[in-house]
């Protein structure tokens, strides 16, 4: 399929748009957090500040404002869920393939790395390798691409298995199409599905871990995040004060949610315009 | 060329499966296809016929080196092709091509008609700009009985048949000059089966093309061929020129396939043969004859010898040790 008509295609999926539009925006948004909003750092006058003219989304037990720090996280989670799934979809989809279409030894034998890796409990190797690496934006966003391709080879080995099962790939054989061909165009068009539903999952866990870590200090503590300013809510035990700084916890929580959703409904939608029938 | 009209030749043809899961175990070995050996001189028709599980569909699978033989020779125009690499074997995946059985599954889903067809001429390389290839692929759609203009619709959108006609032109776009056919025609309405053998017939002769024709039914590979096997539990039961097949069989098998045919008239009472069971697993295999456990005039000794496949009449070969021309006939 050629891309104008995929466009064509998806833009008549309304849904799907609206997950694009927000997912761009964010993405704008932390691309251009510089030109939106200063770094909030230091201490400003008001306090825990309800929303008002100044401060949009209010300002937190620093008197920083909320909504600078939601710009300025925005740009730390698209980077470190960039970082993750490339690193996770660089090894995590070759090797699902690969392993998925030559059965024999070799898939077998990718097939036992996926499962030994599988076993490895994330949240400890991620603080084990966060506190070796050094806890920069970069090496969070690599140490949870590289500790989440096993689940994305697995969803891309099983769909492989399925697909090149099909006549239309011994077909293709027959007409002596080209293995990379056979592999990257007829198979990965065909489960590019469920990789894309996947992948958006590990954009969402690597937001959600990138979080974790922070919350537990292994993140960046110079950068912020949207994990960050939630640890930080936390810590200050905002979340269980009578009146409660709703604004504080509530736009970064909204964030992280509307990110993930947001990624969730495009990889829907990009797989139903993909598949003719559903289009 | 060395032959003598040669196309395709093949010698004791095996293939086993292992379906044997356990690693350390004796193998399971499944009898696909034993000792097959038959000749097609160019612009012939080969039939082979057989119940599901005779080992036919391994047979075109083995053909066009999808699966690796487990002995025996397949020589293309006097050159064995079973060693080759994939990387030699360009020519044969030009010359030879197969049309399968589910002409719905053998498209891809998400690919172009016209992508589909032009993407082996691509492959091999077969036209120097892109828009000779647009033009050859129309072209072939055209000949298969479509519009040109359907190159940019994808499968879905079309029936049975014309998914079949699809395949044909996907096939005969890479300018073959042999075309197996697994069950080209079995999942198609009879109307439709019709006019897809007379595509068949029609560019048979248009393009000097020579035909594997593999089917269950009879009545469809006796329409098309000259020579047909009958196959049974990976075994030619029996091999004849089509006339001889059918006004001189020889192999209860056969007798009891041919009964099975419908006859249109009514008036025509005929002795039906009727094999009862289904065909057995191919793998534990009787000593004797593989057919005796259904054959209507199977002896003591059916149990014990293996018949060999011996030559009854010039051209007509037979694995059966009671055969004769007639048999069985009422």
């Amino acid at each position: 399929m050629n891309q104008k008509t995929f466009f064509q295609a998806f833009r008549r999926n309304k849904l799907g748009m609206a997950g694009l539009v927000i997912v761009l925006l964010i993405i704008a948004i932390g691309l251009a957090a510089p030109l939106l909003a200063k770094y909030p750092k230091g201490y400003g006058r008001n306090i825990e500040a309800p929303p008002s003219q100044a401060n949009w989304m209010g300002t937190d037990n620093l008197g920083l404002d909320v909504m600078s720090e939601i710009v300025w996280g925005a740009r730390t989670s698209v980077y470190v869920s960039a970082m993750a799934v490339l690193c996770a979809a660089a090894i995590g989809v070759p090797l699902g393939l690969v392993s998925g279409y030559f059965k024999g030894r070799v898939g077998g034998f990718i097939d036992s790395v996926i499962e030994i890796f599988m076993t490895m409990p994330m949240m400890p190797l991620m603080i084990v390798i966060a506190a070796i690496a050094g806890s920069s934006v970069t090496n969070v966003g690599i140490v949870i691409g590289i500790l989440s391709w096993p689940s994305l080879a697995r969803v891309t080995r099983n769909a492989t298995l399925r697909t090149s099962e099909m006549p239309f790939i011994e077909v293709s054989r027959s007409l002596g199409v080209s293995k990379p061909k056979i592999l990257f165009k007829h198979i990965l068009l065909n489960i590019i599905g469920p990789v894309m539903v996947n992948l958006t999952l590990v954009m969402a866990t690597a937001v959600l871990s990138e979080s974790g870590l922070s919350f537990l200090g292994l993140g960046d503590p110079n950068t912020w995040s949207w994990g960050l300013i939630l640890k930080k809510a936390w810590d200050s035990g905002a979340l269980l004060k009578t009146p409660n700084p709703v604004w504080w916890w509530l736009w970064p929580s909204v964030a992280i949610t509307l990110y993930v959703v947001s990624f969730n409904i495009l990889g829907n939608a990009i797989n139903d315009t993909l598949n003719p029938k559903t289009r | 060329m060395t032959d003598n009209g040669v196309m395709l030749g093949v010698r004791g043809l095996t293939k086993h499966f292992n379906i044997s899961n356990a690693w350390f175990s004796k193998p399971l070995l499944l009898h696909a296809v034993d000792d097959l050996n038959f000749d097609l001189r160019r612009g012939q028709t080969l039939g082979v016929v057989g119940e599901s599980g005779s080992g036919k569909s391994t047979l075109a699978r083995l053909l066009l080196k999808l699966i690796p033989a487990t002995a025996g020779t397949v020589t293309y125009k006097g050159r064995d092709i079973l060693p080759l690499k994939e990387r030699q074997s360009g020519e044969i995946r030009r010359d030879m091509q197969m049309i399968f059985q589910d002409p719905y599954a053998s498209l891809d889903p998400r690919v172009r008609v016209g992508d589909a067809i032009a993407e082996p001429l691509r492959e091999h390389r077969l036209f120097k700009t892109q828009k000779e290839v647009k033009e050859h692929v129309a072209r072939m759609l055209e000949r298969v009985g479509l519009q040109r203009e359907m190159v940019t619709r994808f499968p879905h959108e079309f029936s049975g048949g014309q998914h079949q006609r699809i395949n044909i032109a996907r096939a005969l776009a890479m300018n073959p000059r042999l075309i197996i056919c697994d069950e080209a025609v079995s999942a198609l309405d009879v109307s439709v089966q019709a006019q897809v053998l007379n595509l068949f017939a029609q560019l048979k002769e248009e393009f000097n093309l020579t035909y594997v024709f593999i089917s269950h039914d009879l009545s469809v590979v006796k329409f098309v061929s000259d020579e047909i096997i009958v196959m049974y539990l990976g075994e030619v039961m029996e091999h004849a020129s089509s006339r001889q097949l059918f006004e001189r069989t020889a192999h209860p098998y056969t007798r009891a396939l041919i009964s099975a045919i419908p006859n249109p008239d009514p008036t025509v009472r005929k002795q039906r043969i009727l094999l009862e069971g289904d065909i057995p697993g191919a793998v534990n295999l009787p000593k004797g004859c593989r057919f005796q456990s259904r054959c209507f005039m199977a002896r003591e000794d059916c149990r014990d010898a293996h018949p060999e496949l011996r030559e009854l009449e010039p051209g007509h070969f037979v694995r059966c040790h009671y055969a004769q021309p007639g048999i069985g006939e009422a």
